[in-house]
């Protein structure tokens, strides 16, 4: 595990979803399947450097990724384009707050790609090291974030990898 | 004022012009999804770009250097996650005047555009 790293994540998801009003508590030790099933988002972005490789998932349900991109918009997502556009830039936001907290690292952002399904769920990988956290914001709704670090050259393929249920 | 937003993102293209009216910055707004659509808006002649770095098609960096390949010296803020010292020293180098990281707040984005667009 590395401290610096995952220990990132909490403050720059405030920070991200602060930009536009969002306010979020951790849970602890939540029930990771209570919440998820019937029509899921998953936002994924890369965080590169010279010393270690990340990625950063984000899991909400279709309901709080729309009131999340709400408040981005200040009026409701029209489409599941537009609601995944908003998702993936709230990684990308996420990702850049880690990114600055491991400055000296000089870690660089992929492109944040998102996917949407039924009964999505993040796929581990035994040789990276990672961190599950559940956030609650103000109506209730949680989004989880998965964060997968890897030794660079060891973990080579799937750590990003969904397994998805009938996904679209 | 007319001001070019370049984003990927359409809500955060969104997002930046509801910051820039939060900030009290009034202005036309020229929008383009990359660097390659944003060098085809350059002909509209915008008194400001504001530009992401990470995009597909043409990035940000590679926008600014064909912009100023083209003679253009309207001014151009970096609005990215791309904060570190040596990729600011890169896009300055480049011929970008400044930087907005993200997130950023309403008055932050307003106080970089003051510093290099004069009222």
């Amino acid at each position: 595990m590395d401290p610096e790293l995952f220990g990132a994540v909490e403050p720059a998801l405030r920070e991200a979803l602060g930009m536009f009003g969002v306010e979020v508590e951790r849970i602890v030790s939540p029930d990771r399947d209570d919440v998820h099933g019937a029509n899921d988002f998953i936002a994924t972005i890369a965080l590169q450097g010279e010393s270690m490789d990340a990625v950063l998932h984000l899991l909400v349900t279709a309901t709080a990724a729309e009131e999340l991109v709400a408040s981005m918009l200040g009026a409701p997502s029209t489409n599941d384009a537009t609601t995944s556009d908003g998702l993936g830039e709230i990684a990308n936001l996420a990702a850049g707050g880690i990114k600055t907290r491991l400055e000296p690292h000089n870690l660089s952002l992929g492109l944040p790609s998102v996917i949407q399904g039924r009964s999505l769920r993040l796929a581990g990988c035994v040789t990276c090291a990672s961190q599950a956290d559940r956030f609650r914001f103000a109506s209730g709704l949680v989004v989880d974030t998965v964060l997968q670090m890897k030794p660079h050259k060891v973990c080579s393929s799937n750590h990003e990898r969904a397994r998805a249920g009938g996904a679209q | 004022m007319k001001i070019l937003i370049v984003d990927d993102s359409a809500v955060m293209r969104n997002m930046i012009k509801r910051a820039l009216a939060s900030g009290g910055v009034q202005a036309e707004i020229l929008e383009a999804g990359d660097g390659q659509l944003a060098l085809a808006q350059v002909p509209n002649d915008p008194d400001l770009i504001l530009c992401d770095w990470n995009m597909p098609n043409m990035d940000g960096l590679t926008f600014v250097r064909e912009l100023r390949k083209l003679g253009s010296t309207t001014p151009v803020l970096m609005v990215t996650t791309e904060t570190h010292f040596s990729k600011q020293t890169e896009a300055k180098n480049a011929g970008a005047n400044g930087f907005v990281a993200k997130p950023f707040t309403p008055d932050q984005l307003a106080s970089q555009i003051k510093e290099v667009v004069p009222a």
